[in-house]
């Protein structure tokens, strides 16, 4: 791999990391909403084009992850925040455990070395991804087992394994001889998928690695998902070694179980295909704490059984877990209360909950992007990914889990439970789920939600057979209401994961799918009106293709309300404190402005005073000096006077003298 | 032969054409890799009995020949089924989407043939001069552009760049109360689809026009207008392009089911809901029942065009001997 593209994925990850800027605290959930008035899911087919719809403001949050070349140009938007999260499945390399070589442990091993995951993880997933050595990926938390057989990449060390399966090259022809044999080897027989790049890569990679140490493939059959499907698990003549498989999970970790447990294989295909187990991997003691894996009734025996589960796996190969995804989702700026949600990302159900406009404490139009359209609203029939981005906002279930960390359930719709032990009549222990509902729940038409609702729910999915749901209540024996807010469920298995099975199905109103009966398929709640669910939001619209219009439910049980007052109060105390702060800076300053003045004041006073005093002197001096003219102009006047007389009296006496000689 | 047996001919043909299709739409589905109970069932836990439930209600479980007897009745009746992916009724899916995928190809198609014949004859008048030439290179060009590169341009251009036309859909969303402004919300969402299907059109009618105007133009009977005195515009128009309109007349009908093409293409690209992008949606999904119906509904556009220009042929070419 060359240096600037490690470079330019290091960086893109640093800025992601530094990129994501949650408006909350980080970990942080309101747990009441919703916040925002209304909500519009806006199908766009062409996710190209549904990612310059964020851009140009058209929506404020998209549901796909961003592909590497959009995070950088994300990246560099203003209004965009980005955030990533690693992803609930994973892939692997499967290997049929039934057909010869693959049967033998040791090629199985030397396959494992063969798979180089750092490369993938640089080269392949480009940074969006996490190399996996257990089927139980790191996002699940306790849950996986780190102390498990690992495989280092090395074909030294997966031809060492070959050899210690016998298939050594004994005629030194460049192909390894079959231990049983003792001809060439037969083809190894791959299946690998063209749909996911990805996959392919890896696929072929691994088929190059193989062929390199004398191992002969068929061919790389690059097969697209139902061409695999057909010829890996739908037929009982297992005629394939390798297959580049994935799955999506749940945060339960009896996955191990469903895939790896010998009852989960069904070699003749009688319910249509191989089952989870398609590989057919056999092995007794895996079987064993597999079983526990789904009976154990405490968190401790689980962990345990989860934990030898994967030891084994790690030991004996089944499969050759690969890879997670990281995935990395868009909003817009303006929006705060997205929530980041492990396994789904931010386009999850919490922002929805949570979401408003980051200017004002509610209110707003959440604009949410899907990239696909959403076929059906019957909750009983949906099975697409997106239909259940519309359907679980308006539907709700008994209790959630915390999005932060999985493993955590917070009492929601039933606010509280109690798990007992419970033996049923006929021997068989079990488990008993008492829950308690709130009391202020309301269907979005107006009527009271009770504890009814949910017992004809699991009633219904039973009389029915509801495929998608019959798994959660396939352990249910009992139901019993114990009044309008309180049920007790009774399982025939003490699995500690039984309660979480039972947290699956929608709840439902009864007053509305009793009268759908045993029409649930047909049934078209959209046209029939019968759309009514618990959840945060109500369904106003769907214009096929074009857009689902919600708004927000006003009268939901976990309403924003008192929060929404208290978060405005505490806006306000802020802002009183603040202005509060600002008049005791001001009146500080001006304090000091004063004491300044005054001592300017005193300072000029004394200053002044001596002045004045100077003045004074100089004023009296003044004065003096004043009085002394006022006496010299006295005096002046007086002689001025006594000049006048004489000038008169000379002038008479001269007047005289001249008439006297005229 | 007469008229009425003619089209009588032409009739048989094209049904006995419309059925070999339909059974080879019946045979590729049953030859196609998986099998529906593990597309509707896909990551769900079955228990045997509910996959009985499900073939003996797809009526799986009976022979080949029975399933093909039903599908001819089922198809011959409108009734596709239901979508493994929606579960709802495919019929109901395509009437429901239909309307668009008329207005776009209608639409493009109409404009395509306006400009695309009056430049054609136009260019064809003045063969060799710069106009010609620029004509023919834009033409060759928009005619070359793969339609699903040309829309994305469009959308990256028209819609963001520019910001003068929406990205996605055939409406605002919400959409407009007036009527009217709907029509002016519904004609804004077209613009960019209707653009790209119109240019995915225009190259090749302009130079299929100006192809066959230039052979007429050749024609002595076009000297002859000229010797007489003719005016150019008569010659151009009167003369020289009402003959050349057979092979045009003709293409138009022959487009269509190449329209229904690049509409699956321009449809998805502009998330235009129409049969081009349901076929898309169940291509993606292995929607075996929605898949057929579009396919047969493909082979009658096609069947049915066919026969409309053997018969408009007819009407138009007197020299056609029946």
């Amino acid at each position: 791999m060359k240096n600037g593209k490690i470079v330019k994925i290091l960086l893109i990850l640093i800025t992601l990391t530094l990129s994501s800027t949650p408006v909350m605290a980080e970990n942080e959930v309101e747990k009441t909403g919703p916040w925002a008035d209304e909500l519009f899911f806006k199908i766009y087919l062409n996710p190209e084009a549904e990612y310059l719809a964020l851009k140009t403001g058209d929506i404020n949050i998209m549901d796909w992850e961003l592909p590497a070349e959009k995070v950088a140009d994300a990246l560099a938007d203003p209004n965009i925040l980005t955030d990533s999260t690693a992803d609930l499945g994973y892939y692997l390399i499967d290997i049929n455990c039934q057909r010869w070589p693959t049967s033998n442990v040791h090629f199985r091993r030397a396959l494992a070395h063969l798979v180089d995951k750092s490369r993938i993880e640089t080269d392949v997933l480009q940074g969006f991804g996490y190399a996996l050595d257990s089927p139980v990926p790191v996002v699940m938390g306790g849950w996986a087992n780190p102390d498990i057989r690992t495989y280092e990449y090395s074909s030294e060390l997966a031809a060492a394994e070959l050899e210690l399966g016998g298939f050594v090259d004994t005629d030194s022809d460049g192909i390894r001889n079959d231990p049983v044999t003792g001809e060439n080897m037969a083809d190894v027989l791959f299946y690998i998928r063209i749909d996911d790049p990805e996959r392919k890569q890896a696929g072929e990679w691994l088929a190059q690695e193989l062929k390199a140490l004398g191992v002969p493939i068929e061919g790389e059959l690059a097969v697209e998902r139902s061409v695999c499907a057909d010829a890996v698990m739908d037929t009982p003549d297992g005629e394939w070694n390798v297959y580049t498989g994935g799955w999506g999970i749940t945060r339960d970790p009896d996955h191990l179980t469903d895939f790896y447990h010998s009852k989960e294989f069904d070699p003749e295909c009688i319910s249509g295909w191989r089952g989870y187990n398609y590989p057919g991997f056999v092995n007794s003691t895996f079987d064993y704490w597999a079983d526990l894996l789904k009976t154990a009734s405490t968190f401790e025996e689980t962990k345990e059984a989860a934990f030898m589960c994967q030891k084994i796996i790690a030991e004996q190969v089944p499969g050759i877990p690969m890879y997670g995804h990281i995935g990395v989702k868009a909003y817009s700026v303006e929006w705060t209360g997205v929530v980041n949600m492990i396994g789904q990302g931010i386009n999850s159900w919490w922002s929805c909950l949570n979401m408003h406009p980051a200017d004002a404490v509610s209110g707003g139009v959440i604009e949410y992007g899907i990239k696909s359209d959403i076929e059906t609203l019957n909750p009983l029939t949906a099975e697409w990914t997106y239909t259940w981005e519309v359907l679980d906002k308006i539907y709700e279930n008994p209790y959630w889990y915390n999005p932060y960390d999985i493993s955590e359930d917070w009492g929601w719709l039933a606010e509280s439970w109690e798990i007992d032990d419970w033996v049923s009549p006929t021997g068989v222990d079990g488990t008993k789920v008492t829950f308690h509902f709130v009391k202020n729940a309301k269907w979005h038409d107006g009527v009271p939600f009770t504890a009814e609702d949910l017992k004809f729910t699991y009633e219904y999915i039973r009389e029915y057979g509801i495929p998608r749901y019959l798994p959660n209540i396939q352990f249910i024996e009992d139901i019993v209401l114990v009044d309008d807010y309180t049920l007790e469920v009774y399982q025939n298995t003490t699995s500690y994961f039984a309660f979480h099975y039972l947290n699956g199905p929608p709840v439902l109103p009864k007053h509305i799918w009793e009268d759908v009966g045993a029409d649930w398929q047909d049934y078209d709640p959209v046209a029939e009106g019968g759309l009514v669910g618990l959840g945060p939001w109500k369904f106003v619209e769907y214009v096929p293709g074009e857009y689902v219009h919600l708004v927000a439910n006003k009268e939901y049980f976990k309403d924003p309300t008192i929060s929404k007052q208290a978060q405005e109060i505490s806006l306000l105390e802020e802002q009183l404190a603040q202005a509060g702060e600002e008049t005791a800076e001001d009146i500080a300053t001006l304090s000091a402005q004063l004491a300044e003045l005054e001592a300017t004041t005193r300072q000029l006073l004394e200053a002044n005073a001596e002045e004045v005093d100077a003045l004074e002197s100089q004023i009296s001096s003044l004065e003096a000096e004043v009085s002394n003219l006022e006496g010299g102009l006295t005096s002046a006047s007086n002689i001025g006077y006594a000049s006048i007389a004489i000038a008169v009296i000379v002038g008479a006496v001269a007047i005289y003298m001249a008439r006297r000689e005229t | 032969m007469s008229l009425k047996s003619y089209i009588l001919k032409r009739l048989v043909y094209s049904v006995v054409l419309l059925f070999f299709a339909l059974s080879l739409n019946f045979v590729i589905f049953r030859m196609a890799p998986g099998n529906p109970i593990q597309v509707v069932a896909s990551g769900m836990r079955l228990e045997p009995e509910m996959v009985e439930r499900l073939i003996e209600l797809w009526g799986l479980q009976e022979p080949l020949h029975v399933q093909y007897i039903r599908y001819i009745r089922s198809t011959l009746t409108w009734n596709f089924g239901y979508s493994y992916n929606s579960l709802e009724p495919v019929s109901r899916e395509i009437v429901e989407r239909l309307p668009n995928t008329l207005l776009l190809m209608g639409v493009s198609l109409f404009f395509a043939i306006i400009f695309g014949t009056v430049f054609g004859i136009y260019a064809a008048y003045r063969r060799g001069s710069l106009y010609d030439l620029t004509s023919v290179t834009i033409s060759l060009f928009s005619y070359a552009l793969p339609t699903f590169w040309m829309g994305l341009l469009m959308i990256y251009v028209g819609g963001y760049v520019l910001g003068l036309f929406p990205l996605a859909g055939t409406m605002s969303r919400p959409p407009p109360i007036d009527p009217i402004l709907k029509v002016f919300d519904l004609a804004w969402h077209l613009f960019l689809p209707g653009l790209t299907l119109f240019l995915f059109q225009y190259g090749g009618w302009l130079l299929m026009t100006r192809s066959t105007m230039l052979e007429t133009l050749h024609e002595d009977y076009i000297t002859t207008a000229r010797a007489k005195g003719a005016t150019e515009r008569s010659v151009l128009f009167k003369h020289a392009f009402r003959n050349a309109m057979l092979p045009l007349v003709t293409n138009v009908a022959l487009q269509i089911p190449g329209l229904l093409n690049g509409a699956i293409l321009t449809e998805t690209v502009f998330s235009w809901r129409g049969l081009g992008l349901y076929t898309w949606t169940a291509i993606q999904f292995n929607d075996y029942p929605v898949l057929q119906a579009l396919f047969f509904i493909f082979a009658l556009v096609t069947v049915v065009c066919n026969f409309l220009v053997d018969i408009i042929y007819g009407y138009i070419d007197p020299r056609i001997q029946y």
